[in-house]
């Protein structure tokens, strides 16, 4: 049988973590659904208004895994997620500058901003491992 | 749930870090860690494999007896 990439308590934390980024998401989306029927304000293209939904619960849920020693399995290395990341990140950053026509048009993101998003996200996740692995190793 | 100190002693006697253990198990060093600071309560399949690289049996790794809970309160 293979062996799990996760323990018992890591796969129990993230299964936690993402019953409550699944709880994000839904509260997101409604918000959303109230702000742009009732107020008839259209804030960004719909695919970088998708990456915003998709990365805030992402956010929350990797920032909690990260810090509860959930998210990097007992075969992987930080090292190999940092660099993994970093890599992800130039990638977005780099289509960015291609698509790229501005922040805004009519008062709402535009969708060049999607990229932008994207990789910001990736070195926030390469961040948070950097900081976890500074915090590991003064314990 | 209190520490578990035995666990840390048969660890250490057995000349183990919490990384070793942890690869001999195949779990992640900071679950070792949090059964030992009594912060995380093991699945008895998970205290069956630490009893098995410890060479030694569950009660002596995980019973905590009456009279050592009241010790403890008292």
């Amino acid at each position: 049988m293979k062996k799990p990439n996760w323990d018992e308590r890591q796969t129990f934390v993230n299964y936690r973590l993402s019953h409550h980024a699944l709880m994000i998401v839904f509260g997101l989306l409604l918000i959303n659904a109230l702000i742009k029927s009732n107020f008839e304000i259209s804030w960004a293209d719909p695919i970088s208004e998708t990456i915003i939904l998709i990365v805030i619960p992402g956010m929350y849920y990797i920032t909690r895994s990260i810090f509860n020693d959930a998210y990097i399995g007992t075969k992987d290395t930080i090292r190999k997620n940092i660099i993994s990341f970093l890599v992800l990140a130039l990638i977005f950053g780099l289509s960015s500058i291609f698509v790229y026509d501005g922040p805004y048009i009519d008062g709402g993101l535009t969708q060049s901003t999607a990229p932008i998003i994207t990789s910001g996200f990736f070195v926030y996740i390469a961040i948070l491992h950097i900081i976890k692995r500074l915090k590991s190793t003064n314990e | 749930m209190g520490k578990n100190l035995t666990m840390k002693s048969v660890r250490a006697m057995k000349d183990l870090t919490q990384a070793e253990l942890a690869e001999k198990v195949g779990v992640s060093r900071q679950t070792i860690n949090l059964i030992e600071k009594g912060d995380y309560n093991p699945t008895i399949n998970l205290c069956l494999r630490i009893a098995k690289v410890l060479e030694t049996s569950l009660d002596t790794l995980f019973w905590e007896d009456d009279n050592h809970e009241e010790t403890k309160l008292g």
